[in-house]
């Protein structure tokens, strides 16, 4: 049996797990992903997005689950393990004191499970204040040190010296990490489910001199499009081929103006479109992008030029 | 009319002051009528002598206030240990010091096996084994056609033989922290923490939460009890769903049940106001021989896994401070709902920062709803100091001290985990006493074996197996420590209106033991033998 891919949502109380979550398990990504928590309360999934509820399981009309924890961490682990079929991901928000350190070493002791990233999220406002508190500083440094990407919450309400000095820590104790801006936790899936550098590693301090500018970790911003407007081919070329400031990868499944479906993948100079079968949903693009560079925005109107809305 | 009973005994220590000594009891309906010589019978009418404790000592009945339902079930798997047991039901399992005895004992065991059935074993403790640390090599001379598993003591730990590596599929390519290998680079067979453990375990079906579950588990509990002199027992972490309840309800009902069981509501994972519900519905369903309405909080992990959360400073060997269970905000929420509904909490904290932060919880909860006897307990409390056992003694706060570390893991904490000069204060006993909390000491069964006399022996000598003293001017007289196992503990649990103490009014349980705890040496009180016990006036002595 292949094993499952795994990726961990860490981060503190309050930092914007649940909305990252929310999100992964209402997009439209076409896969089916299991997300497990540590309770249904604050997982305010859209009514008409539940197909059934039992127990500790809430089955999506999308084809996700969300599954509680309940007693035991593990036998909810083995639960899943024994799904037919098996989710196609398996996502686990850890509690907010929670040492992804330790909570990967089960995916990565298990031979059913491929433990693919830690994501860990830090909010832009409360973020230094949560660092000063005595009983949870260690617990948020460790968090980060093992983070292979940073979701940056609440970006757009923070002060600017908050941002900076958030920015400065960050890459100070994740300094090989990714950052992305994730404000209202409207990241693409994709991206937080492909495979990131993993950083389950404690042994490794990352020495620094003081006056090293500090960017081995980039940031990244995301933008993605769900609909069922079809693409002009040729305009769709076009974009794969343009100048987009600060892009980094550019991919998406749409169908053109001919009824065919198209993917098409773009990653620095190299792109390419080909034709596939039809997907069971709506039609998908999702980019990203260096922060300061890209701009989501701009893009946007580049794809609306694309559809074709005759 | 019912049947009046009076016991003699060589000698009877009552732990009430009035009357610390008598020779004699009288007991009706299962109650204390009378404490003192031959003559409290006088005014009762027809009584029934029974002089079968001629020779023996009575104790009231140990309470013990930290250990779980598993204590008895465990012995469904092969006991290797390396000190003599008794299982539930009688059978004495000589210890086994080395390789070759283990083996053994396994290969007589897998002869009652099915072909390919796996062998699961426990009690184990590295610490007590001569020669190499045990790996799969050693095991795989016991079997090589079927899973061998040897859970250790800490329950933290396991050693499996090669077949059950490959059954989980652990390989070469295995990179996961907790699977140490041999010089050789091959696996070694060890399985550290339960990320490492859970590949052979869910394969196995091995789950020591369903152990611990169904009528089979009460019984078995019941019995170590009786053998140990215990009347009263918590199972300090309990799920008590309607399943669970109804069997225990009607289990601890039978005439013939020995124990009276204080489950504790786990209330981790639930938010404060189910929390709050379940509690207050299971209490409702409480009787005399099913005490419920207690809820137990974990807020940090052990110190002997670096997981506890420690003040500065911290771990002997620079480990990262330890984890919390739940964070903090949360933690002090849960603590003020349960408290602000009249529920008594038990309180996991083994590091001194996790037992400052409860006791700071707990203050603020009490600025909302001031109480004065709302006998919250910190559970372990390992490593507090004067200030903390001054504080809980000004909040009503009890403690109980996890005792028997100081023999288990004295020499582990001494060496690896906080050295020396912590490790003498650590359970301070003395300290919780001079500063007038109320103080229980326990077991944690199965974490180490039930037994509140060796608990108490721990307390009142403080010896490692290295032979330190760990904190001589912690320890306590041989009746102190004996409170602690029997009225000290039934007031942690807010029970002492009923048991704990042998006097008029109170509950018949006692501990019926074969020697005088009081007149022995100090350092031989884990030696005296226990005979059985008397539990609401019914009689478990062989
Ligand atoms: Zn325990």
């Amino acid at each position: 049996m292949t094993a499952i891919p795994v990726t961990l949502i860490s981060g503190y109380l309050g930092a914007g797990k649940t909305t990252v979550v929310n999100h992964i398990l209402s997009d439209q990504h076409g896969r089916r992903i299991c997300v497990l928590v540590n309770d249904f309360g604050e997982i305010a999934l859209d009514a008409d997005l539940i197909d059934n509820r039992t127990g500790d399981t809430v089955a999506l009309s999308n084809g996700c689950m969300c599954c509680t924890i309940g007693n035991d961490f593990y036998s909810a682990i083995d639960r899943i393990l024994r799904m037919s079929p098996r989710p196609e991901h398996l996502v686990i928000e850890t509690s907010g004191v929670a040492d992804p350190f330790k909570v990967g070493q089960i995916a990565l002791a298990e031979p059913e499970m491929d433990l693919r990233g830690v994501i860990v999220v830090v909010d832009a406002v409360n973020f230094a204040n949560a660092m000063t508190d005595p009983f949870l500083g260690d617990t948020l440094r460790n968090q980060l040190a093992t983070a292979g990407l940073v979701l940056i919450t609440k970006s757009d309400i923070a002060s600017p010296g908050a941002l900076k000095s958030l920015r400065v820590t960050v890459a100070t104790l994740a300094p090989e990490a990714l950052r992305m801006v994730a404000d209202h936790g409207r990241v693409p899936s994709e991206l937080l489910l492909d495979p990131l550098p993993l950083r389950l590693k404690r042994s490794d301090p990352h020495a620094h001199a003081q006056d090293h500018d500090h960017d081995h970790g980039a940031e990244y911003r995301g933008w993605v499009w769900t609909g069922s407007a079809r693409a002009d081919s040729a305009a769709l070329d076009r974009l794969l081929g343009a100048d987009i400031a600060g892009l980094y990868r550019l991919k998406g499944l749409v169908q053109t103006e001919d009824g065919g479906w198209n993917a098409f993948h773009r990653a620095g100079l190299h792109a390419e479109r080909r034709a596939v079968d039809p997907p069971h949903g709506q039609g998908r693009a999702v980019a990203v992008g260096l922060a300061g560079h890209f701009d989501p925005a701009e893009l946007q109107s580049a794809w609306d030029r694309v559809l074709d809305h005759g | 009319m019912a049947d009046t009973v009076l016991y003699s005994a060589r000698r009877i220590i009552t732990m009430e002051p009035t009357q610390p000594h008598a020779t004699h009891v009288l007991v009706r309906e299962g109650r204390i009528l009378g404490v003192g010589g031959p003559e409290i019978a006088a005014p009762w009418g027809t009584v029934r002598h029974d002089d079968r404790f001629r020779d023996a000592v009575l104790l009231p009945g140990f309470v013990e206030a930290h250990s779980h339902m598993m204590t008895g079930a465990l012995w469904e798997y092969l006991y290797c240990g390396n000190v003599d047991r008794l299982d539930p039901d009688g059978t004495l399992w000589p210890g086994v010091t080395t390789v070759d005895e283990m083996i053994g004992r396994m290969q007589a065991a897998i002869a009652r096996l099915p072909a390919g059935a796996p062998l699961v074993c426990w009690g184990f403790d590295p610490l007590f084994f001569e020669g190499d640390r045990l790996n799969r090599l050693h095991l795989d001379r016991a079997a090589t056609d079927r899973p061998v598993v040897v859970i250790h003591q800490s329950f933290h730990l396991m050693t499996v033989n090669s077949a059950a590596l490959d059954m989980a599929g652990y390989g070469p390519d295995t990179n996961a922290e907790g699977v140490p290998r041999l010089p050789d680079g091959s696996l070694m067979g060890e399985l550290q923490e339960m990320a490492a453990m859970f590949p052979v375990m869910r394969r196995l079906n091995l789950s020591l939460q369903d152990l611990s579950r169904g009528e089979r588990a009460m019984v078995q509990f019941g019995k170590a009890a009786v053998q140990t002199g215990v009347t009263t027992a918590t199972d300090l972490y309990a799920e008590l769903d309607d399943t669970e309840l109804d069997t225990l309800l009607s289990v601890t009902a039978r005439a013939d049940y020995p124990l009276r069981i204080v489950p504790a509501l786990g209330v981790i994972g639930m938010e404060p106001e189910t929390a709050v519900a379940r509690a207050l519905a299971v209490r409702a369903r409480s009787t005399d021989m099913l005490r419920m309405g207690i809820c137990k909080v974990m807020t940090d992990g052990s110190i002997q896994g670096f997981t506890a959360r420690m003040n500065w400073p911290g771990y002997l060997g620079g480990q990262p401070n330890g984890i919390w269970n739940l964070e903090p905000a949360r933690l002090k929420s849960l603590i003020a709902a349960l408290h602000g509904a009249g529920l008594n909490m038990q309180l996991h904290t083994n590091g001194d920062e996790a037992s400052g932060f409860v006791l700071d919880a707990i203050e603020e909860a009490m600025w909302t709803h001031p109480t004065g006897d709302s006998r919250h307990t910190l559970q372990h409390c390992q490593m507090a100091g004067e200030d903390q056992f001054h504080r809980a003694a000004r909040l009503g706060v009890c403690v109980n001290l996890f005792a028997n570390h100081l023999w288990y893991y004295g020499d582990a904490h001494c060496d690896f985990t906080v050295g020396p000069d912590r490790a003498a204060r650590m359970n301070a006993c003395r300290s919780a006493l001079d500063n007038g909390v109320t103080l229980a000491i326990h077991s944690d069964s199965p974490v180490t074996p039930l037994g509140p006399l060796h608990v108490a022996w721990c307390a009142v000598n403080r010896i490692t197996p290295k032979g330190r003293v760990l904190g001589a001017n912690q320890r306590l007289s041989v009746l102190e420590a004996l409170h602690a196992i029997t009225l000290g503990a039934a007031r942690t649990l807010k029970l002492d209106r009923d048991i704990g103490s042998i006097t008029p009014g109170k509950c018949a349980d006692f501990a019926v033991l074969g020697d005088d705890p009081l007149t022995r040496a100090p350092e031989d009180l884990r030696d005296i033998p226990v005979l059985g016990t008397v539990q609401g006036g019914r009689v478990f002595v062989k």
